[in-house]
């Protein structure tokens, strides 16, 4: 009796956990993988974005795809059937060149956030110091402006009434001490504001090779990416401006760096970049600059995310 | 009698050789090629190179779209093909041009001493020692101070040596590389320039895509420590302190407020009480 009762529920256990498994092997609960599997039996472009698909060229994986719909596996796979070797294989390319391709942004991305995060830092530091020297400043000018003109008109109030304006002088005198001083403190009060200016060794960064200056291996990025930061992004013209010059074009209308066509703007990319000895141009507003365009960068690269997962999409509807 | 009619002979043929060369009368090169022309009788140390050629990284300087300008001894390396040469990364001076046949084909060979440039830095430092050794043996140690298509002049614990580029054997610096690109690239001619001015930065053509590659002649030790630098890091800049620049500070803020009282006082001393 214990037996039979032992085999029925072992029974009863082996068939539930099948029936766990098979919905799990099913990896299509999703209805935009549906949505997504019907379209792409019908055609890989209207399936993917026009970035993906750029994308998927570039890594070369177009033909891999194309195999795969043709081997029309989804439905069967979907109802249990084992996915063919041939189909195995494939996916496991794709995969591996996904992966791979994905680390590699990775680690541009940790490249730039690294940089970002030392300049920042950097940035931080000059701004708190002069905050610091700017509060010095203001302490100073209420005791010029306002201690001393108030001593200097405390001194004229009792000769004030007297005809002779000689009796008003010493008070006179302190007022304008206390003015001469307070324009005096203006003058460095601007000059604070700048910031303090540091020197810096020749030290590429991951903008080096976008303005095409030169760089070394720790800024160097992968084939695949440095491919597509210079495609020409779908939907406009074939040839037009590529992604890294659109990125240029757009720091160049919003004035972090002068027109690369003069010989300031190239200076300017030059530091930006630290292919050259900065000798006192470490500043708050290059600094600044320097963040701004390396998260532009990093966005721009992020897209490349953004590409895969929609690969990805696809074969997993396919 | 005889011998001096041969000499003047021989100073004539070269003279109008030498002329001809410069005009670019004899070719080396089949007709239709891009090539320049080259002097047969060029010596190893006084030939001069003309040609553009694509560069991808010389020493640890990678270039994505870098080109190298060669002309009349001069070399320049410019990380942009629109650069203008005044703004290359590396200019220098190209010494014993000679050129190498084999099975692949001809190709130019040289040594580049480069000694400016943006880029400089980056490959080299001050401190570096560098070696030049001469046929005969001995090497000088210390800094190459000048560089010219004939000669070099070192500066050693023991003075500046001048060594002719045909006495050197070997040389050994962070500055200094070996260079070899096919011959259609570039053109050698015989004439040597004593004055080299560097040329206008042409465009790399589609048919200039030729690589040329450049072997360092030294290798830093890993195992030795790395040369102190001019400038000290951002972090310790910033957290440096200026005893001398505080106590200037000081001394200006206190003798500011001193004189805001004094001057006042001094004047109240010195006019007349006002009457009661």
């Amino acid at each position: 009796m214990r037996a039979r009762f032992f085999k029925t529920a072992i029974f009863f256990w082996l068939a539930v956990s099948l029936s766990v498994l098979k919905a799990s092997a099913d990896p299509d609960d999703l209805s935009e993988t549906e949505s997504r599997a019907a379209q792409a039996q019908l055609s890989l472009t209207g399936c993917l974005t026009r970035e993906s698909y750029q994308l998927a060229e570039e890594l070369g994986l177009v033909d891999h795809l194309t195999r795969l719909q043709h081997l029309r596996e989804h439905d069967r796979h979907k109802h249990g059937v084992a996915l063919s070797a041939e189909g195995t294989t494939l996916r496991l390319e794709i995969t591996e060149l996904v992966l791979t391709t994905s680390l590699q942004c990775q680690a541009v991305i940790a490249q730039i956030e690294s940089e970002t995060a030392i300049s920042v830092e950097i940035r931080a530091a000059l701004e708190g110091s002069r905050n610091k020297s700017s509060k010095t400043n203001a302490m100073a000018n209420v005791l010029a402006n306002g201690g001393l003109s108030s001593v200097g008109n405390l001194l004229q109030m009792p000769v004030e009434t007297n005809t002779d304006s000689r009796y008003e002088l010493p008070g006179e005198v302190v007022e304008a001490a206390g003015t001469i001083m307070a324009t005096g403190l203006g003058a460095v009060a601007l000059h604070q504001n700048k910031g303090a200016a540091l020197s810096a060794p020749i030290d590429p960064n991951m903008l080096a090779k976008i303005f095409k200056r030169p760089n070394n291996s720790k800024t160097e990025y992968p084939d695949v990416i440095w491919r597509y930061l210079n495609s020409v992004p779908p939907g406009g013209k074939k040839v037009g401006p590529t992604r890294r010059e659109l990125l240029i074009d757009r720091w160049i209308m919003l004035g972090r760096v002068p027109s690369l066509n003069t010989p300031k703007g190239r200076l300017y990319a030059r530091t930006l970049a630290g292919t050259i000895p900065q000798t006192n141009a470490v500043t708050i507003d290059m600094l600044e600059d320097r963040v701004a365009m390396l998260l532009d960068l990093k966005a721009e690269v992020s897209q490349i995310y953004k590409e895969l997962l929609n690969i990805m999409l696809v074969v997993r509807a396919l | 009698m005889k011998r001096s009619i041969v000499r003047a002979k021989i100073r004539a043929i070269m003279l109008v050789s030498c002329a001809a060369i410069t005009m670019g009368e004899f070719s080396f090169f089949p007709a239709g090629t891009n090539a320049e022309p080259l002097s047969p009788t060029a010596a190893s140390d006084t030939g001069t190179i003309k040609g553009n050629a694509a560069i991808k990284a010389i020493g640890p300087l990678h270039l994505s779209e870098g080109k190298v300008v060669m002309e009349q001894n001069q070399i320049a390396v410019l990380s942009d093909v629109a650069d203008p040469i005044a703004e290359a990364e590396l200019v220098g001076t190209i010494i014993d041009i000679h050129t190498t046949s084999s099975a692949t084909g001809d190709t130019i060979q040289g040594m580049a001493i480069f000694t400016k440039g943006f880029s400089l830095p980056a490959i080299d430092s001050p401190h570096e020692k560098e070696s030049i050794k001469g046929t005969d043996g001995v090497e000088r140690i210390g800094r190459i101070v000048d560089v010219t298509p004939k000669i070099l002049r070192i500066k050693t614990p023991a003075g500046v040596q001048a060594i002719p580029v045909k006495y050197i054997s070997e040389i050994k610096s962070p500055r200094a590389f070996a260079f070899s690109l096919p011959s259609n690239t570039a053109s050698v001619s015989g004439a040597l320039s004593q004055s080299p001015v560097m040329p206008s930065s042409p465009p790399l053509k589609k048919e200039e895509q030729v690589l040329v590659s450049f072997r360092p002649t030294y290798i830093p030790d890993p195992n030795k420590p790395p040369a102190p630098t001019q400038l000290s890091s951002l972090h310790s800049q910033l957290t440096a302190r200026h005893p001398g620049k505080r106590a200037f500070t000081l001394a200006a803020t206190a003798a500011g407020v001193a004189a805001c009282f004094a001057i006042p006082l001094g004047v109240a001393i010195t006019c007349p009480p006002p009457p009661r």
